[in-house]
């Protein structure tokens, strides 16, 4: 635990010195804003491995009390009972919950199709919702959601951490400053290898448990990964993509599973820009990325590194060296070839931090939701980058069982 | 005998700082690398007063077995 609180002021420091709280990013503005530290109550619902993840983050944020939980699985009851402590209530159902609690807000980190019932009943009973990522499981309920926060104007953050993370703010500002030219096209993939499943203690479990890899519950990948990509994307580009296109399958775990385990979706976005973004469970050689690629370079947002495509030259006197090793040691060629192979360019890339930082941006995100429920300010902003990003994965999901081009819905609340 | 060597390095240091220069014009280098590049002209003066010792170390070897043969 100590450990987390070392890594939170470490990441928390780390976005100081690297000049990110600025007027560009405002909704940041709450984490260095002078504050009393009235202490927020919240309760969580759905304390799985996620959930569990949050209530640690939040049980390191000065001034909370979590004090109340929800889960309908035993092992996941007795679990958060034993992380919050005997003072804190348990309930089952959540509406229970909402009626008799006094708290001033809910984080929710349930199956996807549960997320729009849970936090519309949370919003409407004038509490503040922080929801786990994707936004919904399909389109209306987005819309329902995005309704919902605006009507009873409470914050609605939706889990995309990387708005939070430094090594994403910084990699962003960079775009801005122009390191990278014109954004010209966005490669993201998230790759691991492994099914992707949870042990089941009981066959009657196994929905309830893996509900991930069932369409009832979840729209596997898209929602699950390639969701944090997507709002990445459109926060960099400043738009919504207009039209997606894509292909998925299971061509691996064939183990019943209704989700594809390989997803390949192509954005269009209105300037001309492209996401083209895959993920599958069956190869991690390349781990996950987001390349935002420029005339200029490229920037690595999950890593923090800068590529140019033109590098700094070496100094004079390195590169007389290097002409005089040449000369001395390099082969005469007899013919020149008629082809060369693109060679990919040699800059070896700035990290752009100045210093090494794990966090990826969780605990940031989740002290900047209690500091905004307690100075009672409502981001309209930040809600809309998760409400787009979620229609945007829905779209590519769309696209994948539908096989045809999907365009961005119209008579939406954006 | 001190004297001597130093007057060696000094030599090895004029000699790469004379690269660093002919480096700079032929690359179009900014000239302010006459200065920070002060590092690598020390590194390389270094490297060639080194290489300058073994070849004299090795001329006095040969030369006292030339001398010993006779």
């Amino acid at each position: 635990m100590e450990t987390d609180r070392r890594d939170f002021i470490k990441a928390f420091s780390a976005l100081a010195a690297a000049g990110i709280f600025s007027a560009r990013m405002p909704w940041l503005s709450s984490l260095y804003a002078q504050e009393d530290l009235r202490t927020v109550k919240l309760g969580i619902i759905g304390v799985g491995s996620r959930g569990s993840l949050l209530l640690t983050h939040l049980q390191e944020v000065p001034g909370v009390e979590i004090s109340c939980f929800c889960d309908d699985y035993e092992p996941n009851f007795e679990r958060a009972q034993q992380m919050i402590g005997m003072e804190a209530r348990g309930y089952r159902d959540y509406r229970r919950m909402l009626d008799q609690e006094q708290i001033d807000g809910v984080v929710i980190a349930t199956p996807l199709d549960r997320h729009a019932r849970m936090s519309i009943d949370a919003l409407d009973a004038g509490l503040h919702v922080f929801c786990e990522k994707a936004m919904a499981k399909t389109y209306e309920e987005c819309d329902l959601m995005l309704q919902a926060h605006r009507r009873n104007n409470r914050i609605l953050y939706i889990g995309h951490q990387r708005l939070f993370s430094a090594r994403t703010l910084k990699g962003v500002k960079e775009i801005e400053k122009g390191s990278i030219g014109d954004v010209t096209q966005i490669r993201a993939y998230w790759h691991r290898n492994n099914d992707w499943r949870r042990p089941v203690p009981s066959p009657g479990l196994e929905r309830k448990i893996n509900w991930r890899l069932y369409r009832e519950f979840s729209c596997g990948l898209m929602t699950e990964l390639a969701s944090h990509h997507l709002q990445v994307a459109n926060w960099i580009l400043k738009e919504n993509p207009d039209y997606a296109w894509g292909s998925g399958s299971i061509n691996h775990w064939k183990d019943g599973r209704e989700v594809y385990d390989n997803v390949n979706v192509v954005y269009h976005y209105p300037s001309g820009t492209h996401l083209v973004y895959d993920s599958l469970i069956s190869n991690k050689k390349y781990g996950m990325q987001i390349e935002v690629q420029g005339p200029l370079g490229t920037i690595e947002l999950e890593t923090g590194y800068l590529f140019k495509e033109f590098p700094e030259p070496a100094p004079g006197i390195i590169q007389l060296l290097n002409s005089i090793e040449k000369r001395v040691f390099d082969v005469v060629p007899v013919g020149g070839p008629t082809w060369v192979p693109e060679d990919p360019s040699e800059d070896k890339g700035t990290y752009l931090l100045d210093r090494i930082i794990k966090s990826d941006g969780t605990d940031i995100q989740m002290a900047s939701f209690v500091s905004d429920v307690r100075n009672n300010r409502v981001d309209p902003w930040l809600t809309e980058q998760g409400y787009s990003s979620g229609i945007a994965t829905l779209m590519g999901y769309e696209s994948m069982w539908s096989n045809r081009i999907v365009s961005w819905p119209g008579g939406l609340s954006l | 005998m001190k004297k001597r060597e130093l007057i060696i390095f000094l030599l090895c240091f004029a000699l790469a700082y004379a690269m660093n220069i002919i480096g700079i014009i032929k690359y179009a280098a900014p000239a302010r690398e006459l200065i920070t590049q002060l590092h690598l002209v020390l590194l390389i003066a270094l490297i060639l007063y080194g290489a300058v010792v073994i070849l004299r170390l090795l001329y006095y070897l040969i030369s006292r077995l030339w001398v010993r043969k006779k």
